[in-house]
């Protein structure tokens, strides 16, 4: 527990980011607790976010932006003593689909971040354990990219999956 | 009432004369009679085994349906009397699944030998006044050595089924059976010094003569229940089946009539085991107006309805708490119950 | 003794995906030393029906029976963040009657699952009486939600805007049913459960949950509660109108499985009181509109938008990405069963083979949740 730390409301946080990271993450509009962050700070950023006591890492997920050639990972990170949520969003071009692992921050990346590369096949830098968790092993393809082609549904013979 | 009483004992007697007839009328020995009536003894005990397991296991999904608040079995036949044998009917003609790897010969051997050891006690049980089937001078440990004898065919099921689930299952069958004999021996042990003799007809004389045991053993009855559930394998300690660990433990690869004899060689060792308490600690077949089977036959009711009383109210016990609770709690508490009979039938006698 | 070296081979044990108890097909592929487990990996994914790929295909009000799929035991409660999510994008206001009908089929729904979960729990330990109890008053919470909307289970009661039936008398008559049927059984099945000697050494000390474990993991519910967080978002960040009530968060300290089990026990209790409260507030807007202004062809405003509840297995976040056309550019859920069971790993090893299932028990997952 951080009972003796002050906890960090949202404006703390939002003057430590302008402070530390001050072109590497801004402000969205019309938000105070969005955030728009470069890929190479967003290591040091969670780190900062836990330290400050937010300890809770709600979700991570990703939005295919096809068109504009762009993955946006959505990362929630809540706070256990007031309940506050920050939202920290990362683009990544879709070219080279690659983004630091949190896991080393919260635990609970591990699994989620697990479901994104399942899901979109995004790399986690420094994942200890980075396998397909709702698909099998053996399947091929990205599911929820927009440019997946849905496969044909035919029976692919018996075989062991493990 | 003299004829209710005695009908069995008639109707062997009866018997007895027919091959005695029989035989004579062949101009064979008449001592072929008595081996001929081995026959008898045990059509009648292969009766009271099919009886007691079908109507035990729709006691027990009547009594469980009491006990959960629903109506319980209740379509085929009046109130649902007659669903035991449809279900015996159904697993009879159910497919007859044999697992690839598994070992065929003792896997079918299992399934048969599990009837074997509650026929053979049954043999020694006092069902009533005379109807002793091996009225045996040491009836009380030819009993013990053979309810012993249940777990083989539980070990060679899991054994041979060629599955973890079943190999986890017959480990902990051999666990419990080995550590519960202990208590279960030193329980009958203390009835005995009472009583002084291990003849089970003598020593339901000696509680007539006297006052039931249960009343001088009150500690033995209870833990004798106890193993008594143990070594049948029934919930709280139905471990080797522990559904909810190793889905069905040792039957896992067992269905049809396979499993259902095992189902059925559960309750005839159950029924054993209330034979043999009714008999040691509540006076066995003798009671006032009633006939002595049917004194017999409540008796064991009562016990049996209290073995599925208590498999419907408690959670299982894991494992290891399960030796624990024998070698920690029962073995000494049933070693100092015998010291303590030991004792004070020494300073009376 | 201790140190005696007696060489044991180790074999990997599948439980699951086709199990007695692992409420589902959840499959744990542990290692196990005799009766010990050493190493403990969930599997997870076969009930998976890409549930966000299917919702990216539909129109949002066509998503929105999906997500009653998603934690089957409790369907109201996953409409709510589907619908709050876009509902922040589509910047509607939400009457307070209908803000109020969706709280109160929340908690009643609430009370359903942990019905089931309590008495999930027992019967695993091997209790299989106890979990008829626990289904009767989870059957009275049924009637009430058929009474209001006509489904039982998957009820997809909550629109955009508000909900889709009124309050009426017979969900009044099935209401009162509850309320006076709960206290009772309640009593009875801490007499019950509480002190059974069996059920107290089978889940004191199991499963230790620090609180630390519990932060790092993003434990939710009344899974990290049990743990000694003291975290639940109607009070914390409150969503609908539960600012406007007053309740107890209970929290329990041991972080074990009977500490779960006592927090789900004492959580009914609050949540019974709490169905009183908002019924009682229900009661003084009869009459009240029950949808908002929501244009017949959702097209709902381009971004993104997060919004998460409190649902009985804990925080239930729903994403929704939207470029401005009539279905979805993304949905995403955040399933709270998805990360409670991420700790199994690192819980499970040095438990015995039963307390696997004691703890697998304890968290109350529900299958169709964690895989989406």
């Amino acid at each position: 527990m951080l009972n003796n730390v002050e906890i960090a409301g949202k404006q703390q946080v939002a003057a430590e980011f302008a402070a530390r990271f001050a072109d590497k993450i801004e402000l969205i509009e019309n938000t105070d607790s969005e955030y728009m962050v470069q890929a190479e700070v967003l290591l040091p950023a969670a780190e900062y976010l836990l330290s400050a006591g937010y300890e809770f890492l709600a979700d991570i997920t990703a939005v295919d932006y096809l068109a504009e050639g762009k993955f946006r990972l959505i990362y929630q990170v809540g706070n256990y003593q007031n309940g506050d949520l920050i939202t920290l969003k990362v683009e990544i071009s879709r070219e080279e689909p690659q983004v630091n692992s949190l896991c080393a921050v919260w635990k609970a990346a591990n699994w989620l971040e697990r479901e994104v590369y399942d899901m979109f096949g995004i790399e986690f830098a420094g994942h200890p354990d980075l396998r397909r968790i709702l698909m099998w092993d053996g399947f091929e393809g990205w599911p929820l990219r927009k440019d997946f082609v849905h496969q044909p549904t035919k029976y692919q013979g018996r075989r062991r999956l493990d | 009432m003299e004829f209710v009483n005695n009908i069995f004992v008639n109707i062997a007697d009866l018997c007895r004369a027919l091959f005695v007839w029989l035989l004579n009328l062949l101009g064979l020995p008449v001592g072929l009679a008595e081996v001929a009536m081995v026959a008898v003894y045990w059509l009648g005990i292969v009766i009271v085994c099919v009886f007691c397991a079908l109507f035990y296991v729709i006691w027990e999904r009547k009594l469980a349906g009491y006990i959960q608040r629903r109506p319980g079995p209740n379509r085929l036949g009046p109130n649902g009397w007659f669903h035991t044998v449809g279900d015996a009917i159904k697993l009879v003609m159910k497919e007859d699944i044999v697992p690839d790897g598994a070992d065929k010969n003792v896997h079918l051997l299992a399934a048969l030998l599990a009837f074997v050891p509650p026929m053979l006690a049954l043999a020694a049980m006092p069902f009533g006044e005379g109807m002793t089937a091996l009225d045996l001078e040491l009836g009380v440990v030819y009993i013990m050595a053979v309810t012993t004898l249940a777990s083989l065919p539980v070990l060679c099921a899991g054994y041979a089924s060629n599955n973890k689930f079943a190999m986890m299952g017959a480990m902990r069958v051999v666990n419990q059976a080995i550590s519960y004999e202990v208590p279960q021996a030193l329980c009958i042990l203390s009835v005995i010094m009472v009583a002084g003799t291990f003849n089970l007809n003598q020593i339901i004389d000696w509680q007539t003569g006297n006052i039931w045991l249960v009343c001088l053993q009150p500690v033995a009855f209870v833990v004798y229940l106890i193993t008594a559930l143990a070594e049948c394998n029934r919930a709280p300690f139905d471990l080797p089946e522990g559904e909810s660990e190793l889905t069905a433990g040792v039957f896992t690869e067992y269905s049809g009539m396979r499993y259902a004899l095992f189902y059925l060689a559960e309750y005839c060792n159950m029924f054993v085991a209330a034979g043999l308490a009714t008999t040691l600690f509540l006076g066995g077949f003798t009671g006032p107006f009633l006939p002595g089977w049917v004194w017999f036959l409540l008796k064991t009711f009562v016990i049996m309805s209290f073995f599925i009383w208590v498999r419907w109210s408690f959670p299982r016990i894991r494992a290891d708490h399960v030796l624990t609770f024998c070698w920690k709690v029962l073995v000494p508490l049933m070693l100092a119950n015998v010291l303590v009979t030991g004792v004070v039938v020494y300073l009376l006698a | 003794m201790q140190n005696l070296n007696v060489n044991s081979e180790r074999y990997t044990l599948n439980m699951g995906p086709q199990h007695p108890s692992t409420h589902g097909v959840l499959r744990i592929v542990a290692d196990f030393d005799g009766e010990t487990c050493v190493s403990a990996d969930p599997q997870i994914g076969y009930l998976h029906r890409g549930m966000e790929k299917l919702l990216e295909s539909r129109t949002y009000v066509q998503g929105m029976p999906y997500t009653d799929r998603l934690d089957y035991l409790a369907g109201v409660n996953n409409n709510l963040p589907y619908a709050l999510a876009v509902e922040k994008l589509l910047g509607v206001e939400i009457p307070e009657r209908a803000s109020l009908l969706r709280m109160l089929s929340c908690e009643i729904m609430r009370l359903a699952s942990y019905m089931v979960g309590i008495g999930i729990y027992i019967m695993d330990l091997g209790a299989v009486s106890a979990v008829f109890y626990p289904y009767q008053q989870r059957e009275y919470a049924l009637e009430v939600m058929s009474a209001l909307c006509g489904a039982r289970m998957t009820q997809g009661y909550i629109r955009f805007g508000g909900v889709q039936a009124d309050w009426n008398e017979q969900c009044d008559a099935a209401l009162q049913k509850l309320l006076d049927e709960f206290p009772p059984f309640l009593e009875m099945y801490h007499k019950l459960v509480d002190e059974n000697e069996i059920f107290l050494h089978r889940t004191k000390g199991v499963g230790v949950v620090t609180a630390e474990q519990a932060k790092a993991y993003g434990l939710t519910g009344a899974n990290l509660r049990a743990s000694g967080v003291s975290y639940d978002l109607r009070r914390d960040a409150p969503y609908c109108l539960y600012d406007r009530f007053k309740f107890k968060v209970p929290v329990q300290q041991a972080g074990d499985c009977h500490a779960r089990y006592v927090q789900r026990m004492e959580e009914c209790e609050v949540i019974y009181q709490l169905i009183k409260d908002i019924y009682a507030a229900l009661k003084e807007t009869e009459g009240g509109e029950i949808m908002g202004k929501v244009p017949k062809v959702l097209r709902v405003p381009a971004g993104e938008a997060y919004a998460q509840t409190e649902n009985p297995k804990g925080i239930m976040g729903c994403m929704v990405a939207s470029d401005g056309k009539t279905n979805p550019l993304r949905v995403h859920f955040r399933r709270p069963s998805f990360d409670n069971i991420a700790i199994y790993s690192e819980l499970m090893p040095g438990h015995k083979m039963a307390d696997l299932v004691t703890i697998i028990a304890s968290f109350d997952i529900v299958l169709g949740e964690i895989d989406a």
